[in-house]
């Protein structure tokens, strides 16, 4: 498998060889000869939120639930319900580390 | 060299296929707006852009190998000619993957680590890619028991519910370096044209990072006995 891999690049060698070497190029030409500006960005981390009743809700977290939630409810729908069940259950893990972490941190009302 | 093809049997072989491909469809617009609003037109080339490239590369020459096929969707695209086509929607579904599990490690690593630092990156990268698995193992066996995409049995070795445990360290592998491209990219102190150029360029230099680290965890799967 590892062989068709290897094969089917070197059948392509035409197309990527050329794309990574003036890629590498580029790339160090752009790092050597840009100026860097020297202004301080905004830490912006904390305004990805939206607020749903009394609570603050970070919104990549919660596209991620309702992906979760569509997922599920999908499989459950096409009678696949045990590897749904257990693949909930673990896409579900970073919703909960993320919503343990807030509260120990003393903001509980948001997730 | 690329070509779009058309497929009139829309659904064929699959099933739940529609809903699966709208709600993915709006949650890319939403991302899309969301991001064009937030960081405006550069900032949302930076983010998309090399994450839709290099999915284009990775999923076409997965489909030309004979891992993986896409039955039963409308538009198809194709880098390589005949033999790697690949449906649209899945390649603007790795943005909409890539984009959720950057923000989310983001948003996780800075409540654990909040030194502004190259560990923080790296964390960051990390945990990106561990969300990714986490979504993964509820989202590919799905997907293979729905049709969505149908894993050939080209590949050996340990099997998750009918999915290659091979495939969960490339999703691992893609978002855990796209991150880091991006992150880096991000906080360093260039213009915003300059970010997006580096962010374009630097596509090599990264899908080759993945290509190599792929080999090596198929190497250490087989050593091991599960691949």
């Amino acid at each position: 498998m590892e062989n068709n891999f290897i094969t089917y690049i070197l059948e392509n060698i035409f197309l990527f060889l050329p794309l990574f070497l003036v890629g590498i190029v580029v790339t160090l030409y752009l790092y050597i000869t840009g100026k860097k500006d020297h202004f301080t960005e905004k830490k912006d981390a904390d305004t990805d939120y939206i607020k749903l009743a009394k609570y603050k809700i970070n919104v990549y977290v919660l596209i991620y639930l309702f992906l979760c939630i569509t997922l599920i409810v999908l499989g459950i729908l096409s009678n696949f319900i045990l590897p749904t069940f257990i693949g909930g259950l673990i896409a579900l893990i970073p919703i909960i580390m993320i919503a343990i972490l807030r509260f120990f941190s003393n903001d509980s009302k948001a997730v | 060299m690329i070509w779009i093809e058309i497929n009139k049997n829309f659904g064929d072989q699959s099933n739940f296929l529609l809903p699966f491909i709208v709600v993915l469809f709006l949650v890319f617009l939403l991302l899309l707006f969301y991001s064009y609003k937030r960081y405006g037109i550069k900032m949302t080339c930076m983010y998309f852009l090399p994450i839709i490239i290099i999915a284009l590369f990775i999923e076409s020459a997965g489909v030309a190998i004979g891992r993986y096929h896409y039955p039963g969707y409308f538009l198809y695209i194709s880098i390589f000619g005949n033999g790697g086509a690949v449906p649209i929607i899945i390649i603007l579904g790795w943005s909409v993957n890539f984009i959720i599990f950057f923000n989310m490690g983001k948003h996780f690593v800075s409540r654990v680590y909040k030194k502004s630092n190259l560990v923080q990156i790296f964390l960051i990268s990390i945990t990106a890619g561990i969300f990714a698995v986490f979504l993964d193992l509820l989202e590919d066996p799905i997907a293979h028991n729905n049709r969505w995409w149908v894993w050939t049995g080209s590949i050996e070795g340990l099997k998750i519910f009918d999915v290659p445990i091979l495939n969960f360290s490339v999703w691992f592998t893609l978002i855990c370096y796209m991150s880091l491209a991006t992150m880096l990219i991000e906080r360093s102190k260039y213009s915003k044209n300059r970010k997006l150029l580096i962010s374009i360029t630097s596509i090599s230099i990264t899908g080759a990072l993945i290509l190599i680290t792929h080999g090596l965890i198929l190497r250490l799967f087989q050593t091991i006995g599960v691949s």
